[in-house]
C-alpha cells in the first residue's frame, strides 16, 4: 500500500511537467507572434528584440519551457502579455473563488443527487423512476451557458430577483450554482442509481433480506454502503470537472474565477496567463485524481490486493501449500 | 470441390448472422416509442442538413437588410424573426443546422477512428506500446476536454477546419480509455488466440476479429460524442473562437444575441431551443441505440 502511495505520489511532479510540455507546445503551435502584438504599429529592429527579450521570446521553445518551469517552481509565473505585470498576481486571487463556486455546487449535488439514486434504484421501473431518468435525458441535453442566459434573462433582467453579475452575497450565487449544477446533477442521479443497482442484486443483500432485516436498514446498512465507493469516485471526478467546466458559467455570470481569465486570456492572445490557468486546473485535476485513488486503495481491500507485490505473495503462497503437505 | 461447398456455407452462415444480428438490434429499436421518435428527429435534423439549400438559399442567410432589424418572430415573411443585421433567423438556423452537424458528426467520427485504432494497438501489442500511448493520453485527460478545445482553436484560429481538429482532439482521451477497455477484454478471447496461433498478422487480427466486435461500442459512443461536440462546438462560438462571422452558426448567434438581450430576447432563446432539442434527439437515440445493442445493459445508465 505504501510502495503504491509513494509510486502513485511521485508521478505527480512527472504528469504536470508532461502536461506543462504539452500546452507549452500547444499554444506555441499558432503563427501569429506574440511580440508584435504587443508592440505599436511603429516599431524598429531594436525594439522588436528588446521587448523580445523582456518576455524571454528570442530563446529556442524548449529553453523557454524550461525558464518556465524552473521560474513557475519558484511561484513566478511570468510576465502577463496583457496587463505586463506578473502573472500569479492577476490569477492566484481567482483560485478560491473557482474552487468556492465547485465546491458548493458539489456539495447540493450530493445532498439531491444520492437519495434521489437510492430512490430511483429502490422504485426501479416504477413511474416515478421513469420521471427522473427523462427528466436528467433532458437536463443533461441543456447546454449549459445557455440555460445560464435563459436564468438571467428572466430572473435577474425581467424580475430582477438576482443581481446580474459580480460575486459580493448569497444571491450572487444562486444562479450561477445552479447553471452549473443542473447539467451534471442529470449525469449524477442516474450514475448513483446505476451504483445501487449492482449492489441491490448481489447476494449479501439477499442474504439480509432474508434474515428478515429491516428494508430500511438492508438498503442503507447493507447497499448503500457498498455502492458508496463508486459514488465516492463519481463525485470526486464531477468536482475535478467543474473546476474546469465552469469557464461558460463564469463568463456569462461574469465570475472573476479561473474559467473567467482563461476566456479573457485566450481573446488577447495572453499565453502566460492562459499557461498559468490551465495548469491551475490540471493541478486540481491531477490532485483530486490522486486522493480518490489513494483513499479507493485505502478502503477497498481488493485494490489494496493487485498492488501487493506480486513475487512475495506468490512464495507465500507456495510456503503456505507446503505447510499444509 | 469439398472445399468450395464449405467456403460457401461458412459464407451464407456469416452472412445469415450479420444479418440477424443487425435485424435484432433493429426489432429492438422498433419496439420502443420513444426511440422511433427520437430517430424519426435525428432523420429530420440530418435532412434539413444535407438540403439547407433547397428549403431556404444560404443568400437568404447572410444578405443584411437594415430596414428589418431586430423583428420579433412571426413576422410574415420572418417566420422566426430577424437578427440585428436584418438577417432571416430561420435561414440562419436551418443553415446553422448544417455547420453544426458537418462539425459534429466529423469530429466525432475523426476522433472514435482514431481512438479505436490506437485501442486497438494498445490491445494486440500491450507492453511498451500501450504503455506509451496510455501515458500520452493520461497527460491530456489532465486538462479539461473544453479547455483543450479552446487552447487549439486559441493556436489553430477560426475556422471550420480547425474547430474540428480541436473537438477531435479533446473527444480522444476519454474514447481511447472506453474502447481500450473492451478492446483488452476482446482480445482476451480464445478466437483472438487462435487467429494468433494459425499465424495471422496483427494488421489482419485487428481489422477481421477485433475491429468487427468493437462496432458496438464505437455506434454508441459515436452518437453520444456527435451531441458532445456538437454542444462544445457551439460554445466555442459562444465564446468568439469558432467560426469566421457571416456563416451561421449556433454558438455564434447566441453570442451576438447577447448584445441585444434588452431588446430582443429572441436571439437568444430560438439558437439555444435548437440546439438543446437537436442534442436531446441525438442523447435518445443514443441511449435507445446502447439498450438495442446490449439488451442486458437495458435501464442502465
Amino acid at each position: 500500500m505504501l510502495k503504491y502511495a509513494i509510486k502513485r505520489i511521485l508521478m505527480v511532479p512527472i504528469l504536470l511537467l508532461l502536461v506543462a510540455l504539452f500546452i507549452f507546445i500547444l499554444l506555441n503551435l499558432s503563427e501569429a507572434d506574440p511580440v508584435l502584438l504587443m508592440l505599436p504599429q511603429e516599431y524598429t529592429q531594436a525594439d522588436y528584440d528588446a521587448m523580445a527579450a523582456k518576455f524571454g521570446l528570442d530563446k529556442p521553445l524548449i529553453v523557454q519551457y524550461f525558464n518556465w518551469v524552473v521560474k513557475s517552481v519558484q511561484g513566478d509565473m511570468g510576465i502577463s502579455y496583457k496587463t505586463k505585470g506578473p502573472v500569479a498576481d492577476d490569477v492566484v486571487f481567482r483560485i478560491p473563488i473557482s474552487l468556492k463556486l465547485a465546491f458548493i455546487t458539489t456539495l447540493i449535488m450530493v445532498v439531491i443527487g444520492i437519495p434521489l439514486g437510492v430512490m430511483c434504484a429502490v422504485k426501479q421501473y416504477t413511474a416515478f423512476d421513469s420521471i427522473i431518468n427523462i427528466l436528467a435525458k433532458f437536463m443533461g441535453s441543456i447546454p449549459g451557458f445557455w440555460l445560464g442566459l435563459m436564468l438571467l434573462i428572466e430572473f435577474s433582467i425581467n424580475r430582477r430577483w438576482f443581481p446580474i453579475y459580480g460575486i459580493g452575497t448569497v444571491k450572487h450565487w444562486v444562479l450561477p450554482v445552479f447553471t452549473l449544477l443542473l447539467p451534471f446533477l442529470a449525469n449524477y442521479v442516474r450514475q448513483v442509481r446505476s451504483a445501487m443497482l449492482d449492489c441491490i442484486r448481489q447476494d449479501y443483500v439477499r442474504t439480509a433480506r432474508s434474515k428478515g432485516a429491516k428494508e430500511s436498514r438492508v438498503i442503507f446498512r447493507e447497499a448503500l454502503k457498498n455502492a458508496l465507493l463508486p459514488i465516492i469516485t463519481l463525485t470526486g471526478g464531477i468536482f475535478a470537472t467543474m473546476i474546469g467546466g465552469a469557464v461558460l458559467v463564469e463568463k456569462v455570470f461574469a465570475i472573476p474565477g479561473v474559467g473567467f481569465k482563461i476566456v479573457e486570456a485566450i481573446n488577447t492572445r495572453d499565453i502566460p496567463t492562459l499557461l498559468a490557468c490551465t495548469m491551475i486546473l490540471a493541478v486540481f485535476t491531477i490532485i483530486v485524481q490522486l486522493v480518490i485513488d489513494l483513499s479507493y486503495a485505502l478502503v477497498d481491500p481488493r485494490i489494496r490486493g493487485t498492488f501487493a507485490t506480486k513475487k512475495k505473495s506468490r512464495r507465500s503462497r507456495i510456503k503456505k501449500v507446503e505447510e499444509v503437505r | 470441390m469439398a472445399v468450395s461447398a464449405d467456403a460457401s456455407v461458412v459464407t451464407t452462415q456469416k452472412k445469415l448472422k450479420r444479418n440477424s444480428q443487425s435485424r435484432e438490434v433493429w426489432e429492438r429499436l422498433k419496439s420502443r416509442p420513444t426511440s422511433m421518435i427520437a430517430l424519426f428527429g435525428v432523420l429530420i435534423l440530418i435532412f434539413v442538413a444535407i438540403f439547407a439549400d433547397l428549403l431556404i438559399p444560404y443568400e437568404v442567410a447572410i444578405r443584411q437588410v437594415a430596414a428589418n432589424k431586430l423583428l420579433p418572430p412571426g413576422t410574415p415573411g420572418h417566420l422566426l424573426g430577424t437578427d440585428h443585421f436584418g438577417r432571416d433567423m430561420l435561414a440562419r438556423i436551418i443553415h446553422g443546422a448544417r455547420t453544426a452537424l458537418l462539425i459534429g458528426v466529423t469530429s466525432a467520427g475523426a476522433s472514435l477512428l482514431i481512438s479505436t485504432i490506437l485501442a486497438c494497438l494498445c490491445a494486440m501489442f500491450g507492453g511498451w506500446v500501450d504503455n506509451i500511448i496510455m501515458r500520452v493520453i493520461d497527460v491530456i485527460s489532465c486538462i479539461p476536454g473544453l479547455v483543450v478545445a479552446l487552447a487549439i482553436c486559441a493556436a489553430l484560429g477560426n475556422g471550420i477546419p480547425q474547430l474540428i481538429v480541436a473537438l477531435t482532439f479533446s473527444g480522444l482521451p476519454m474514447h481511447t480509455k472506453m474502447v481500450r477497455s473492451v478492446a483488452l477484454r476482446v482480445s482476451q478471447m480464445d478466437y483472438i488466440e487462435s487467429a494468433v496461433a494459425l499465424g495471422g498478422s496483427p494488421g489482419y487480427i485487428m481489422y477481421r476479429h477485433l475491429f468487427p466486435n468493437l462496432t458496438s461500442i464505437m455506434i454508441i459512443n459515436g452518437t453520444a460524442q456527435v451531441s458532445i461536440n456538437i454542444m462544445m462546438g457551439a460554445t466555442l462560438g459562444f465564446i468568439g473562437l469558432g467560426i469566421k462571422a457571416p456563416t451561421p452558426e449556433w454558438g455564434t448567434m447566441l453570442a451576438e444575441g447577447l448584445n441585444f438581450m434588452l431588446r430582443n430576447q429572441y436571439m437568444v432563446l430560438i439558437p439555444g431551443l435548437i440546439l438543446a432539442i437537436s442534442a436531446l434527439l441525438i442523447n435518445t437515440l443514443g441511449d435507445s441505440l446502447r439498450d438495442a445493442f446490449d439488451p442486458q445493459l437495458k435501464g442502465r445508465a
